[in-house]
């Protein structure tokens, strides 16, 4: 990030809590407190063991970003490169891909069991139709220059993929996969609302049965904070990958 | 040396491409042919054919005596657009061919785990190209951060980084503005005398077919075959320009294009 991004986040940041400072004294409720007191709580909220949650919350994350990485860069490659099985995937990819995959919830739950895998299938099936549909896109776009170039210099098709193909989408990649880290995210808060006592999502739903409404806004900065951290991440990367254009 | 015997191209409408009829021509060692025609006449199409790009052809077509094949032949092809992989540097794009064809690379006892790069021989090659072009100082830029001349002479030293035995260019100074172009054709001349493969130079300016040409194709179109091959008395002339029968050679080319065109 350059410096005025960090300008940029700063801003954004303290524009953010002044708002909710005065949010909270305007509402006046035990359950919207001030960030001031969020912010003191915090030696207390490490103490009850958020990095575990947080560890645990981001592992299903990656685990579900990853999946959806290299499946939908296989799919959207097969789709991109043979007209044929774009012909028959793409209207089923077009077709499945407005479909809220939460309400699946109940069926995934059934299949997958409570643990792990059914919580890391729905950020797979979040986030991985952004994905093909990237990396079919891009392949199509992809100057045929350049393939001209490797061919007359006798390259193999597996040349031809890790010097053009991959290269010229990752950063297509990177940012369709950035787009959908807020909606996995959301999913995952949800996802770990049964079948586990780890997770951030869990914990902020403990504080809040609880009624520690304190405890609870620590969690919600936690898991902010997780999203604001991978959206920049994976923004950095994929400018360095797209430097070029 | 290219040899070309008995080409022919049909249309293809998956790809757009210009027909080629019976195309006869042979390139020796040590010259360059300029190819010049109307726009879609096929001397594009020739090139790609020439490169390996084009595979449906019938014909014969020979380098060095042995049957057209990349995996075999070296060529550098340099296209319309020069073709550098933006996400790569002057450096890396340079070096390309070599890694493909696995030439001067650093050995390694664990393939597959580490890349490999160039070993410092072929770098210092490289590079030299680079200064004999006055990039030197480019190496680590990137494609998008050059400007059009500078992409143009990285396009050539990829080309020759790997000493192929043939190069072919698609109007390699069409983008560059007038003053760049002489320049540019000139610097060519210097690095391309150096190792002297048979090159194809496709053109549609007559003044560069007529500075770089040892020999001068005319072609026709549809079908794109070859209308007249002049042998250039201008060439290898640094003051062609000054010489009594430049504008003739010009007129005789021109002639012979504007007559295809009329058909």
């Amino acid at each position: 990030m350059k410096k005025n991004g960090w300008m940029f986040f700063l801003q954004g940041f303290l524009l953010f809590n002044v708002l909710w400072f005065f949010a909270s004294i305007f509402v006046q409720s035990s359950a919207l407190p001030s960030p001031l007191e969020v912010y003191a709580n915090f030696p207390k909220v490490f103490e009850a063991g958020i990095a575990m949650h947080f560890l645990v919350s981001f592992k299903r994350l990656m685990a579900g970003i990853i999946i959806s990485l290299v499946l939908g860069t296989i799919i959207g490659l097969i789709m991109g490169e043979s007209q044929k099985t774009d012909k028959i995937l793409n209207p089923l990819v077009y077709f499945t891909y407005p479909i809220p995959k939460l309400a699946l919830l109940p069926v995934i739950m059934i299949l997958f069991g409570l643990g792990d895998s059914s919580k890391v299938t729905l950020i797979v099936l979040i986030t991985i139709f952004p994905v093909i549909v990237a990396v079919k896109d891009g392949v199509k776009n992809i100057d045929k220059e350049l393939y001209n170039i490797l061919q007359s210099l006798g390259a193999n098709k597996m040349q031809k993929l890790t010097q053009i193909t991959l290269p010229a989408i990752t950063a297509e990649i990177l940012t369709s996969v950035k787009i959908s880290i807020g909606t996995a995210l959301s999913v995952l808060f949800f996802a770990e609302n049964y079948g586990t006592k780890y997770g951030l999502g869990y914990y902020i739903q403990d504080s809040w049965m609880r009624m520690d409404y304190i405890s609870m806004f620590g969690g919600i900065c936690i898991l902010a904070t997780l999203g604001f951290v991978l959206f920049a991440a994976l923004d950095k990367t994929a400018a360095h990958f797209n430097r070029s254009n | 040396m290219i040899s070309i015997k008995n080409l022919t191209v049909n249309y293809n409408n998956k790809q757009e491409m210009n027909t080629l009829e019976k195309v006869n021509l042979t390139v020796q060692k040590g010259e360059i042919v300029a190819v010049i025609g109307a726009s879609g006449c096929g001397k594009s199409t020739l090139l790609k054919v020439i490169g390996g790009i084009i595979a449906d052809y019938q014909g014969v077509i020979e380098i060095d005596g042995i049957l057209l094949n990349t995996k075999e032949n070296l060529i550098g092809y340099i296209p319309q657009g020069y073709g550098l992989l933006p996400w790569k540097t002057v450096m890396e794009n340079c070096l390309l061919p070599l890694k493909i064809r696995n030439i001067g690379l650093k050995t390694n006892k664990k393939p597959m785990i580490i890349r490999r790069g160039a070993d410092e021989k072929t770098k210092a090659l490289v590079k030299g190209l680079l200064n004999e072009l006055e990039i030197g100082n480019l190496s680590k830029r990137y494609p998008a951060t050059l400007s059009g001349g500078q992409r143009q002479r990285v396009a050539l030293v990829r080309a020759l980084s790997f000493s192929p035995q043939i190069l072919l260019m698609d109007e390699p100074f069409s983008a560059l503005d007038a003053i760049m172009r002489d320049e540019a054709a000139e610097i060519f001349l210097k690095v391309w005398k150096q190792n002297r493969c048979s090159t194809i130079i496709v053109t549609h300016s007559i003044d560069e077919a007529v500075y770089i040409g040892k020999r001068i194709v005319v072609m026709g179109n549809s079908p794109g075959r070859i209308k007249k091959i002049i042998e250039n008395p201008l060439y290898g002339d640094e003051n062609y320009k000054e010489r009594d029968n430049y504008k003739e050679v010009c007129h005789l080319i021109k002639e012979e294009i504007r007559e295809v065109e009329q058909r």
